[in-house]
């Protein structure tokens, strides 16, 4: 009897684990994870001299680095144009004009 | 011993479910436009009805706390936009700044005011000063968010101008090799112009939406000037859109 009970036991501390587990994957799921550089306008000041300058330099140097490597060696992924990834934090900065023009629309609804 | 093992189990995954549908609601609701500002341009319903239904100095007085708390809430919000934009030069941070803590201190005052000694008639008069005098919702946000648009599409230019200059240098090099660069130098001209048109829109609207004041909206001359600047800016994003866009072409030129 007592060792059902034990069974028991384990088996729901077992569960127990597992949800918290599921309920952990989750959570970090739903954090978000930025993959890129968030666009700023102080990076903007910097212009193409500034932080995307050493995404340029890592442009040239990775090129002779991928043709030293092996034919076997899994290719490393093609490092993007740094006035692409520029115009691409543009967009998102547009997007920032584009919220603030909304929210001076939304906030004369009705408001007074 | 495995049914409830089993119970056990499907009832922890409901609690972690329904936890993550919980979760979920509340990030959607957070990030919903709420009118009127951020409690709502409905939070003071309540005391709106007890006036209607009986106008005395309690329920005017209650009706007026609740729309001036309201009105602070909504310049906390506004202050916390302009102090978080990288957009706004700071000459036009500290204008913005100025006119929202004018408000907030002329609210306070006005609800000192509320709060003396008076009759139900000149209450209804301190009470509609809470909109007149100020026009939060009306003029002070849009003046907040259409500068801050307004300074974001002139603090894009650095940026396009950074970008024309590698471009030039890509296009001279690829020029240098032979290359027809016909098409590539037509778009770098039309992002260039399409910025310039941009900031042309743009540049002047600050200064003209912060001189707008309260008695400008009532006297009906501000609401043109909000328009304008909207359209102007809304043409500017547009021409922004255009200049990436003829950036990208550049790219594709070139290839």
């Amino acid at each position: 009897m007592k060792r059902n009970q034990a069974r028991t036991i384990a088996c729901l501390a077992a569960a127990l684990l597992v949800c918290l587990a599921v309920a952990g994957c989750g959570r970090h799921g739903s954090t978000p994870q930025p993959t890129a550089p968030q666009p700023s306008y102080s990076a903007a000041a910097g212009g193409p001299s500034g932080a995307n300058e050493s995404g340029s330099s890592e442009a040239t140097g990775s090129a002779p680095a991928a043709s030293s490597t092996p034919a076997t060696a899994p290719s490393a992924p093609p490092t993007p144009d740094p006035v692409a990834s520029e115009l691409d934090q543009i967009n998102q900065l547009i997007n920032d004009i584009n919220n603030s023009v909304g929210s001076s629309d939304s906030s004369q609804q009705g408001g007074e | 011993m495995r049914l409830p093992l089993r119970t056990g189990l499907v009832a922890a995954l409901a609690v972690v479910v329904f936890t993550a549908g919980a979760t979920g609601v509340a990030a959607s609701a957070a990030t919903a436009p709420v009118s009127g500002g951020p409690t709502g341009s409905g939070v003071c319903a309540t005391q709106a009805v007890s006036v209607r239904t009986g106008a005395t100095v309690a329920t005017i007085r209650a009706f007026a706390d609740c729309e001036i708390a309201r009105r602070q809430t909504t310049l906390e919000s506004l202050s916390r936009v302009v102090a978080a934009s990288a957009a706004l030069t700071s000459s036009d941070a500290a204008a913005l700044a100025a006119k929202i803590g004018a408000d907030r201190s002329g609210l306070a005052a006005l609800k000192a005011t509320i709060g003396r000694p008076a009759r139900p008639a000149s209450l209804r008069v301190q009470v509609v000063q809470i909109v007149s005098g100020f026009r939060i919702y009306v003029l002070l946000g849009p003046q907040v968010r259409l500068t801050v648009a307004a300074d974001g599409v002139v603090a894009l230019k650095p940026h396009f101008d950074g970008i024309s200059a590698t471009l030039t240098d890509r296009i001279a090099g690829a020029a240098a090799n032979g290359k027809d660069v016909g098409a590539a130098q037509a778009d770098l001209d039309a992002m260039n112009a399409a910025v310039a048109n941009a900031v042309a829109l743009a540049g002047p609207l600050p200064a003209r939406l912060l001189a707008l004041t309260p008695a400008a909206f009532n006297s009906g001359t501000a609401q043109a000037t909000l328009k304008s600047a909207r359209t102007a800016i809304l043409k500017a994003r547009d021409l922004l859109k255009a200049a990436a866009k003829d950036g990208r072409s550049v790219l594709a030129d070139l290839k």
